[in-house]
């Protein structure tokens, strides 16, 4: 994974925030965290939304 | 922060943290909510913003927000994340190009010992070996007298790979049409008619993203160009990336012509 893909996804969050309107975004899900700054989670998964239980 | 183009990271020390922020970016870890109100209130330009998006928010957070920036509307962005992921970068869609191929060693790792006493765990030891970190799904190994059933999923580079399907002397079954329905338009409907068995497409990538759709969810949703998925029907599944034209299988056997004689299939 490159720094330019960790850069152009942090942009595209950054332009969705400009979109909607939205200052500041607080993030707690370990993946949409990744996604948004390249911070390596040591491959944690979030929970299978398909599985019952999980909505 | 959209006003600081910044990004602050809740963290104690610098290691994993990406070289775009820094240290003075980070704010710590703590069980007291006065620290973390005084920690968020110092970011530059949170105490004044009007909308704060979450994507995950408790009753805490909401008391806190109130102090650290009390002009501000707490806004769900779940959607903002959803809708920004579901479309795939060129670089994204070969990663998860190459996680397939790491999770095809697993399967290769099945298939070469059918007999072996653990196959999962061979599975797992070759996908390890080539970069896999986590499985991403519950690994399924069994056999139903000539055909073996695998299916596996792993995370290699933050990124997921996934293949299924019922191998006969080591050769997987066709594809369903479920695969090539994968299109730029495709509809509810249109998958639903394509199905076989038991069926789910969902958005693959750094784990379990959107699109859901399945016999009972989706009904409303339409695929598009960019999108990859995770497509699974009865035991086959692969991972397709929509296109403007074929869908593009992203978890294509890194084999051209079947498996090579004496590798097992």
């Amino acid at each position: 994974m490159t720094s330019e893909l960790v850069a152009t996804r942090r942009r595209r969050v950054l332009d969705a925030m400009s979109e909607r309107g939205v200052d500041a975004l607080v993030l707690g899900r370990q993946d949409n965290v990744g996604y948004s700054t390249g911070m390596a989670a040591c491959g944690r998964l979030e929970p299978d939304p398909s599985e019952p239980g999980v909505s | 922060m959209a006003e600081t183009q910044r990004t602050h990271l809740l963290s104690s020390w610098d290691a994993g943290i990406p070289e775009h922020v820094p240290f003075d970016d980070l704010y710590p870890i703590t069980w007291n909510p006065e620290i973390m109100a005084s920690s968020m209130a110092a970011i530059g330009g949170l105490s004044t913003a009007r909308r704060i998006g979450v994507d995950a928010c408790s009753p805490g957070f909401i008391r806190a927000a109130a102090r650290f920036a009390p002009g501000s509307q707490i806004v769900p962005c779940d959607d903002l994340m959803a809708s920004v992921r579901a479309v795939k970068l060129v670089e994204e869609i070969e990663l998860v190009r190459s996680a397939c191929r790491v999770v095809w060693s697993g399967v290769e790792a099945v298939l070469d010992r059918p007999d072996a006493p653990t196959p999962i765990a061979n599975a797992l030891v070759a996908m390890a070996a080539l970069g896999a970190t986590i499985p991403s799904s519950e690994p399924v190994v069994r056999s139903e007298g000539d055909t073996m059933v695998v299916d596996l999923g792993a995370m290699v580079d933050l990124y997921e790979g996934g293949v299924g399907g019922r191998f006969v002397d080591g050769r997987r079954e066709h594809a369903p049409a479920l695969v090539d329905a994968c299109r730029d338009g495709a509809t509810h409907e249109d998958l639903a008619q394509s199905s076989t068995g038991p069926w789910l497409v969902r958005g693959l990538g750094m784990g379990y993203e959107t699109p859901m759709i399945d016999a009972q969810r989706g009904q409303d949703l339409t695929l598009m160009t960019g999108m990859v998925l995770s497509v699974t029907d009865g035991d086959h599944r692969d991972v397709v990336a929509v296109t403007s034209g074929e869908p593009d299988v992203l978890s294509t056997p890194p084999y051209l012509a079947g498996r090579p004689a004496g590798s097992g299939a």
